[in-house]
């Protein structure tokens, strides 16, 4: 076995990231012959599977403490390493819990960096002391130091790893990227409707798009769908804000829908919205949203925060509205829901400038080349 | 980083201990200048920064009232490519887990399904 | 010269730090705070003792300060007793009796000999309730051979052979009712570890390892005493 990929994240699942992992995965696994992928499981996936040359190993032991799991799913890596450590030349991790046990070793280590736990952390785990943060941002670090390349999604994260101090000729820049995919249009789709694709964390901003559609109220026939990666629980307090600001019966609610049927929703939608916040997580760190991509790539016009990131990947070729106003959010997609016409050709500007996977994967190649 | 939040003050959070690792936990006087967190009397060193941040610029002799904290951290660290043994490094202590029990899960409500929260949610 | 104010200095000083200067031992069993006054007064030394002779033994910078400071980390209410005996492997008492060893021309006498130097053993009472125990011993082998040249003459030279490696042994005795969890990797192969299981149960690790330079002596220490920590759940 020449090749590992180890990532502390749910694989397959509805996330973006499950989406990312399984092109990183498949460049890697396309150069050198198969290997070996190291996810999270549960939910009845299996814990070992074989597909063709690469052998899919699943971490699903129920450890309540997220930071107990962590630990556990290292030592598990270290476990899954130790057989095949003469003969791996390159092994490629996500996240820090990956890295540290596949660091110090004689094969090369590309760590990807989509996120940075130590900045995420309080917008996740707002609980977590400064101290604890100060740990993990430690450790981080030292997973980024050691590793031969760091790959980032969006320059604005790329210029957060420099900020640490990090040697920038190892930082590689990755884009995310999206492919058009064949649509059907989904059963029980409105006639006119909104939509947001992803997950519901406070800094996604689903609050404001909420209250940015009740003041679209007028527009009778106009529905939100909102496709949620995760599961209805945690769309509860976003639910009883719907009711408040009464437009519960308006909203379409879909959850955890599998990749190929979101394509669909956004394919119909008339605006595909990504009302990220303005919180240091998604100015310090960026995100590269694969829902702005994928929404890009159906043709959908789409209204989005002005971030740094957000506009990285959509340049001029969709609306960027001040993050964290409902008023101006309101106004403009009401701007494109108004001039068709203007918007879908705004949308097919977009479509044009979006990365494919094959880019993208080419630029991973690269980087494979080069450590 | 306030030290006072909620009406409750927040105690020292400096790391004590070296193999038994625990809080302070002593009445806080000050915020530290480099990392914000709270910290005790006993804990601030020159230039009003906690012992990590103050040996974060390289520590001196073992005399340094604050020598400790950083050879924790350099022993933390070698001993975890000693041992082969990632959980280790991170010198995560009972307090720093305590905020990633599943019980306490704030205004996040409760899901104690296989749909939990990480670190990173991309 | 007669060093009045050095000696007026030395009297000054904490009364096991001049037994560290007069006798290079140091036995003690104290509280956190007493050694705090320890290390406070030999904090003092290189500003006001000079003269090599009374400068303080090797290791006691280097090794003793620092451990000092790392077990009274971990001790909170308890008590740490030290006894360090740093006058080195040439003392008289740590010698086993010379033996000779069979020898073949051009060599005419070999003998070889013992230094067995218990030089540090440590018992601690830390905060969680357990007790760590810790002792260092170097073993040096000394071999001194006799030979002549190889035409005979009788010219005899003298050469001393030493090999040296030193015995590290940790244990912890958990405090009662404390349940240990193995570790999710294995030490490295030089350190071995036994377990007691019982109402206390007592992890063990031991290593030999070359004697290392005094300056890495510590990190050995250190690196074998953290394994009974490794077997506690909420330190991993």
């Amino acid at each position: 076995m020449r090749a590992a990929y180890f990532a502390f994240d749910r694989f397959p699942s509805s996330k973006g990231s499950a989406v990312h992992i399984g092109q990183m995965a498949a460049e890697l696994f396309d150069r050198f012959g198969g290997g070996l992928l190291g996810v999270l499981g549960g939910g009845g996936l299996p814990r070992y599977q074989r597909e063709g040359d690469v052998r899919i190993a699943r971490f699903d032991e129920q450890i309540p403490n997220l930071i107990d799991r962590a630990e556990a799913y290292s030592h598990w890596v270290a476990r899954h390493l130790a057989p095949h450590l003469e003969t791996l030349e390159l092994v490629h991790v996500r996240d820090p819990w990956s890295a540290l046990p596949v660091l110090g070793h004689r094969h090369k280590v590309v760590y990807e960096v989509n996120g940075l736990p130590s900045i995420e952390l309080p917008h996740t785990w707002p609980q977590a002391a400064p101290a604890t943060v100060a740990k993990l941002r430690r450790l981080e670090a030292h997973c980024l130091e050691q590793a031969d390349a760091v790959v980032v999604p969006s320059s604005v994260i790329g210029d957060a790893i420099r900020r640490m101090g990090i040697n920038p000729e190892k930082v590689f820049l990755v884009p995310n990227a999206a492919d058009p995919a064949p649509t059907t249009r989904p059963d029980g789709a409105p006639e006119r409707y909104l939509i947001y694709v992803g997950a519901l964390q406070r800094w996604q901003g689903v609050d404001v798009l909420l209250r940015a559609f009740a003041r679209l109220a007028d527009l009778t026939e106009l529905r939100l769908v909102v496709c949620s990666s995760v599961l209805e629980r945690r769309a509860k307090p976003l639910q009883r804000l719907a009711d408040r600001l009464g437009v519960a019966e308006r909203i379409v609610w879909r959850f955890t829908l599998p990749h190929d049927e979101v394509a669909g929703w956004l394919a119909g939608a008339a605006v595909s919205a990504a009302p990220l916040t303005a919180c240091p997580r998604n100015l310090d760190q960026g995100c590269a949203p694969l829902k702005i991509l994928e929404s890009m790539a159906a043709g959908t016009p789409v209204v989005a925060s002005d971030l740094p990131a957000v506009r990285e990947i959509l340049g001029e070729d969709g609306r960027l509205v001040a993050p964290d106003r409902p008023a101006e959010l309101a106004r403009a997609i009401r701007i494109l829901l108004e001039y068709p016409d203007q918007a879908r050709a705004m949308a097919a500007r977009a479509r044009d400038r979006v990365p494919s996977w094959a880019d993208s994967r080419a630029r991973l190649a690269e980087v494979y080349r080069r450590v | 980083m306030k030290t006072e939040e909620a009406g409750r003050v927040i105690p020292c959070m400096v790391s004590t201990g070296f193999f038994v690792l625990g809080r302070c936990g002593r009445a806080p006087v000050t915020a530290c200048a480099g990392c914000g967190r709270p910290i005790c009397e006993r804990h601030v060193g020159p230039g009003g920064v906690c012992p990590e941040c103050a040996t974060a610029q390289g520590y001196g002799s073992a005399y340094d009232p604050f020598w400790t904290s950083g050879f924790r951290r350099d022993h933390y660290r070698s001993t975890s490519s000693t041992y082969q043994d990632p959980g280790w490094y991170g010198t995560f202590d009972d307090y720093d887990r305590g905020a990633f029990d599943p019980e306490d899960q704030g205004d996040f409500g409760d899901f104690g399904d296989g749909d939990e929260r990480d670190f990173v949610d991309s | 010269m007669f060093w009045r104010k050095t000696r007026a200095a030395i009297a000054g000083f904490h009364p096991l730090h001049q037994t560290l200067i007069w006798e290079h031992t140091l036995s003690a069993t104290l509280p956190r705070a007493e050694w705090a006054a320890l290390l406070a007064s030999l904090a003092r030394h290189r500003g006001l003792v000079r003269r090599p002779k009374w400068r303080l033994p090797a290791r006691t910078e280097s090794l003793l300060v620092p451990l000092i400071r790392v077990l009274c980390e971990d001790v909170g209410g308890g008590v740490v007793g030290i006894t360090a005996d740093l006058r080195g492997h040439g003392v008289p008492g740590k010698e086993s009796p010379h033996r000779s060893l069979p020898v073949v021309r051009p060599v005419r006498r070999a003998e070889e000999w013992w230094v067995r130097d218990p030089w540090l053993s440590v018992r601690s009472e830390l905060r969680d309730g357990s007790v760590l125990t810790l002792a260092v011993t170097d073993v040096v082998r000394r071999r001194r051979v006799v030979k002549v040249n190889p035409r005979g003459k009788h010219k005899t030279k003298t050469k001393t052979k030493t090999k040296a490696v030193q015995h590290i042994r940790t244990s912890r005795a958990l405090a009662k009712g404390q349940v240990p969890a193995r570790p999710g990797s294995p030490p490295p192969w030089w350190i071995r570890v036994k377990v007691r299981p019982g109402v206390k149960t007592v992890i063990r690790a031991a290593a030999k390892v070359p004697l290392p330079a005094e300056r890495d002596q510590l990190g050995a220490i250190m690196t074998v005493a953290t394994e009974p920590f490794r077997w506690t759940k909420s330190f991993r």
